[in-house]
């Protein structure tokens, strides 16, 4: 079964933060690099950082 | 794992006596419950004054509320000696099971005590549950939960009834119902004694085995009792395999998680429960693994077993406690003491390595601060030769952590050090296809192997040991939408006045040493910042010689550390732009 990671949930009141949620979130300094060239203009490292921030990663069950 | 049958049909025998007796147990409650319906039916309710059929709200209405205890009163004596004449017969067949049993399972060895201690045994146990010399004993648990005056709800009901004049055949129907039960609630014993009569014989028994494994210095025993279709996570993963007394103390903070990671669970088996939690069925206070096992209403067993039997049954058995035995840290977080031997192995080699260009202090310092072409050269050369695989996965990292090679690096992780976790993967270079086939293609050696995983990690440690490092912290940003909805669901958990969150990352993740690097691509971008303190044994790979490996990047003195479920106090460790605790 496949799972989608949530960036959080919560389980028994307490908040869960899925660090490794998307490729942004997981590869957070590749992504950090490519929004700091998107800010500066370049539409490709903005189009790879748009993209890792909608790929959500999932596990297998 | 094949279970000497002898053993298994002893065990298998006296479940089913235990299950026929509960059959019988849950009978005479259910019988006792309608003899008490009966009796407040024929004696009380008759006597409460009426109108047009309707209850009348007068004094004598209300004082015949008194009535009711009366008649609990006196049926009191009747549960007494129906269950005690049922409980004392059941625990001496027991008695004859377990004797049975021992005998067997300790293979003719006796000990010259042997009727003394099953005798003895069962007097302490008998006191366990309040019960001595046939009798229940004031004030034991048996005793108290007979002793409960269970009519107080129908108290209150008479008593509303009266007030609002109900009509009399509604207030006995409703009587009824509360008694004995319909077709969508239990009666009132039967929810009441749901212990006494789902878990006392299965108790009783199991306390009364430990204590005769216990007396005959046993500490090996098979989980047993078999699979059925609804069958618990927890009882799937342990039926049939034996285990050590020591190892099931670790059960009371068990989670799916710990049992995939030994590979406990059949192949063809999806877990239901969270993977990262203890389920409900044992997360309760007073939950014994010996005796509670899967929890309320568990019909498995611990069938107690030589030594002998054990090791041939598990020949890995106590190899698995010995590896606690190691004095380095490190070694003690692999799983398989082999594993751990041959760390220590290579970690000696490379401590060697290291002390040698420690040597030459300049050379030394200079390679510390990424200077020294010589050392990173030797260096480079060295990490290829001893673990290519490993440098692969190392270089490729940076550029993506989803790859075949920095993703078999998570997967040894997992497998082969005490850790929790999973590994979460990308739609943009996995399908569910390569997911499957990932696992034997990582095993049979063709991404990074088991042999330079334990090298990288000897490796890096031996070189933490020679730079003698400390307890530092590290840290992680997060931005961009994913960051924003942390953020935003940080600052919420802190408006509800949470303090602690927790916190799931991949099995090996990046940090950094540079918090403005961090908080850049965290909270300073909207998105938050997780501040973790790191001592040697979290540190996967460290910045000195990763950065050395990959020549990029070096301003952001990247980090690879294991990751896993933890928690975190929010205060001291998450920062959001609207919150910063310094």
């Amino acid at each position: 079964m496949i799972k989608n990671a949530n960036p959080t949930e919560i389980k028994r009141g307490k908040l869960i933060i899925n660090l490794d949620c998307t490729e942004a979130s997981e590869d957070w300094l590749k992504f950090g690099r490519l929004t700091e060239k998107a800010k500066k203009g370049d539409k490709e490292a903005e189009k790879e950082a748009e993209r890792m921030d909608n790929s959500v990663l999932f596990s297998v069950e | 794992m094949k279970i000497p049958r002898r053993i298994q049909d002893l065990v298998n025998n006296k479940q089913s006596f235990i299950d026929s007796q509960i059959g019988k147990l849950e009978n005479t409650i259910i019988k006792l419950q309608s003899d008490l319906l009966d009796q407040i039916i024929s004696e009380v309710i008759p006597m409460l004054e009426t109108k047009n059929g309707e209850i009348l709200d007068t004094p004598e209405n209300y004082s015949l509320l008194a009535e009711i205890d009366k008649v609990y009163d006196g049926f009191r004596k009747v549960i007494m000696k129906k269950l005690l004449g049922e409980i004392d017969n059941t625990s001496t067949k027991l008695i004859d099971f377990n004797h049975d049993y021992f005998t067997v399972a300790l293979t003719g060895n006796l000990p010259k005590r042997f009727e003394d201690i099953m005798e003895s045994t069962r007097n302490k146990t008998d006191l366990r549950f309040g019960l001595k010399g046939g009798k229940l004993v004031r004030g034991g648990l048996i005793m108290d939960l007979i002793d409960t005056n269970y009519l107080a709800d129908v108290k209150h009901e008479m008593s509303k009834a009266v007030s609002s004049q109900i009509n009399m055949d509604e207030f006995r129907k409703l009587v009824r119902v509360m008694m004995i039960g319909d077709e969508h609630k239990k009666g009132l014993f039967e929810k009441r004694l749901k212990w006494l009569i789902y878990d006392l014989y299965q108790q009783w028994d199991r306390t009364y085995n430990l204590s005769l494994a216990e007396e005959f210095g046993m500490r090996h025993f098979i989980y047993q009792g078999g699979l059925i279709r609804d069958s618990r996570d927890f009882c799937i993963a342990h039926n049939d395999k034996v285990y050590t007394t020591k190892e099931a103390e670790e059960w009371k903070t068990w989670t799916p998680q710990k049992s995939l990671a030994k590979g406990e669970f059949p192949a063809t088996h999806t877990v239901t429960d969270n993977l990262y939690e203890t389920p409900g069925y044992m997360n309760y206070s007073g939950y014994d693994p010996l005796i509670d096992l899967g929890g309320y209403s568990c019909r498995h067993v611990a069938a107690f077993i030589s030594e002998e039997l054990a090791k041939k049954l598990r020949p890995d058995i106590d190899k698995k406690e010995e590896i606690k035995e190691f004095t380095d840290p490190i070694a003690n977080h692999f799983k398989e003491k082999d594993d751990a031997e041959n760390y220590l192995t290579y970690k000696k080699e490379y401590e060697w390595l290291f002390d040698s260009l420690k040597q030459n202090k300049d050379e030394w310092d200079k390679f510390r601060e990424n200077k020294s072409r010589m050392y990173s050269g030797m260096i480079n050369e060295v990490m290829g030769k001893e673990f290519p695989t490993a440098k692969t996965a190392m270089e490729d990292w940076q550029s993506s952590t989803q790859k075949r090679f920095p993703a078999s690096l998570k997967y040894w992780a997992l497998k082969l050090e005490k850790i929790n976790g999973e590994i979460r993967f990308s739609r943009s270079e996995w399908s569910t296809d390569s997911i499957d086939g990932f696992g034997p293609n990582v095993e049979a050696g063709n991404y990074v192997t088991k042999e330079h995983y334990l090298k990288i990690r000897a490796f890096n440690q031996a070189y933490l040991d020679t730079i003698n490092f400390k307890p530092r912290f590290l840290y992680r940003g997060t931005s961009g939408k994913t960051g924003r909805e942390m953020r935003v669901d940080v600052e919420k958990a802190l408006a509800r006045g949470e303090e602690a969150v927790i916190i799931k990352d991949a099995p090996l993740a990046g940090y950094t040493q540079s918090e403005k690097v961090a908080n850049t691509f965290g909270a300073n971008s909207a998105g938050i910042t997780v501040y973790r303190k790191i001592t040697k044994s979290d540190v996967f790979l460290h910045k000195d010689l990763f950065s050395n490996l990959t020549r990029s990047y070096m301003e952001e003195s990247e980090y690879i550390i294991f990751g896993g479920d933890f928690e975190l106090t929010i205060k001291n460790h998450i920062k959001t732009r609207n919150y910063n605790w310094k």
